[in-house]
């Protein structure tokens, strides 16, 4: 199977063409809770999180809900 | 019973959840409180190392969320943010928060009025933390915040509500609720700035940082009742010599 490189967090990763966000969460045990994705700056609904395809030299940030005042 | 936007809040005292030793004390804490509307902030995950979960015991709680833009530079961070916090945490409302310097962590009054104005179209519940500024308060009851949110002292400083005359003006002129946010260090602090007719008070710090954080958040709960108590039942005025408590019936000199 193909793999492309992408980066979460400004960390590169391999992973294969096309995998899902939501598979990414399942693939770096990430929390899912509280999370949300952008991908290259734009804003990924969780409800998209199943069919939103990777593609190679995608940026993808991941944000997590945290303790704050 | 207090009413902001679509929500209705038995208790006056909002809470922040940082600082805290760890996850379990910050839910103890705010479940002693009484708070119903807990702060929280959003960051990048670090893939190599996960932080101590703290959004399920809060979720189990049932305690409102009510996510911030900390680390907003300017109106354009805070919106991105803003937009992150609604997705991750499924809740329209947020305490928007601008404040560039770290030093101090003074809120930029130009950057908070056009995030908000754009905040409110874009359907956020929006409570902004800003200075103690009347004309801003109102500035941003106008563009159709929720409420205000100006600040008694620096964040985190404890130094009670050293902006006092100021926010008699916002409280006076608002016709949206007033919590009074950051620098309130002490249940006295709280209790001062409900005394004066506040809605609410947000107090994350002086919890936190308390030795016995639950006993604190009570400490806080009190003191928050006991103030709105006061200010419903109408202070007695000051003045500037002294007024007999007992009624001066002389009868001493007639012996």
């Amino acid at each position: 199977m193909k793999s492309i490189q992408i980066t979460i967090n400004d960390q590169v990763k391999h992973v294969a063409d096309k995998t899902s966000l939501a598979h990414i969460i399942e693939l770096f045990s990430l929390p899912e809770l509280g999370c949300v994705f952008a991908i290259n700056n734009e804003i990924i609904p969780r409800s998209k999180w199943h069919e939103t395809r990777l593609n190679s030299g995608n940026s993808i940030s991941l944000f997590q809900a945290i303790a704050g005042g | 019973m207090l009413t902001i936007g679509d929500k209705q809040f038995q208790s006056r005292l909002f809470t922040g959840t940082g600082k805290f030793s760890n996850s379990l004390v910050m839910a103890q804490a705010i479940k002693e409180s009484g708070s119903q509307l807990a702060t929280m902030a959003l960051k990048r995950v670090d893939v190599h190392n996960q932080d101590d979960d703290i959004l399920k015991p809060l979720v189990m709680s049932g305690v409102n969320l009510l996510p911030n833009t900390s680390g907003a530079k300017n109106s354009k961070d805070a919106i991105f943010a803003a937009h992150l916090a609604r997705e991750a945490l499924g809740t329209n409302w947020l305490k928007l928060e601008i404040h560039p310097d770290p030093k101090y962590l003074m809120p930029d009054p130009i950057e908070t009025l056009a995030a908000a104005e754009q905040l409110v179209k874009d359907g956020f519940i929006v409570l902004p933390y800003c200075h103690a500024d009347p004309v801003l308060c109102k500035r941003l009851e106008e563009v159709g915040c929720h409420a205000v949110m100006p600040l008694g002292a620096p964040i985190g400083s404890n130094k009670g509500v050293v902006s006092q005359d100021f926010l008699e003006i916002i409280i006076d002129q608002a016709k949206v609720p007033v919590v009074v946010d950051a620098g309130i260090g002490a249940p006295s602090h709280a209790a001062r700035a409900m005394e004066m007719g506040a809605d609410a008070v947000l107090v994350n710090t002086a919890i936190a940082a308390s030795m016995n954080p639950v006993a604190m958040a009570k400490a806080f709960k009190l003191a928050v009742e006991s103030g709105r108590l006061a200010f419903e039942s109408g202070l007695a005025g000051q003045v500037s010599h002294a007024v007999a408590s007992s009624p001066l019936t002389s009868f001493l000199d007639e012996i």
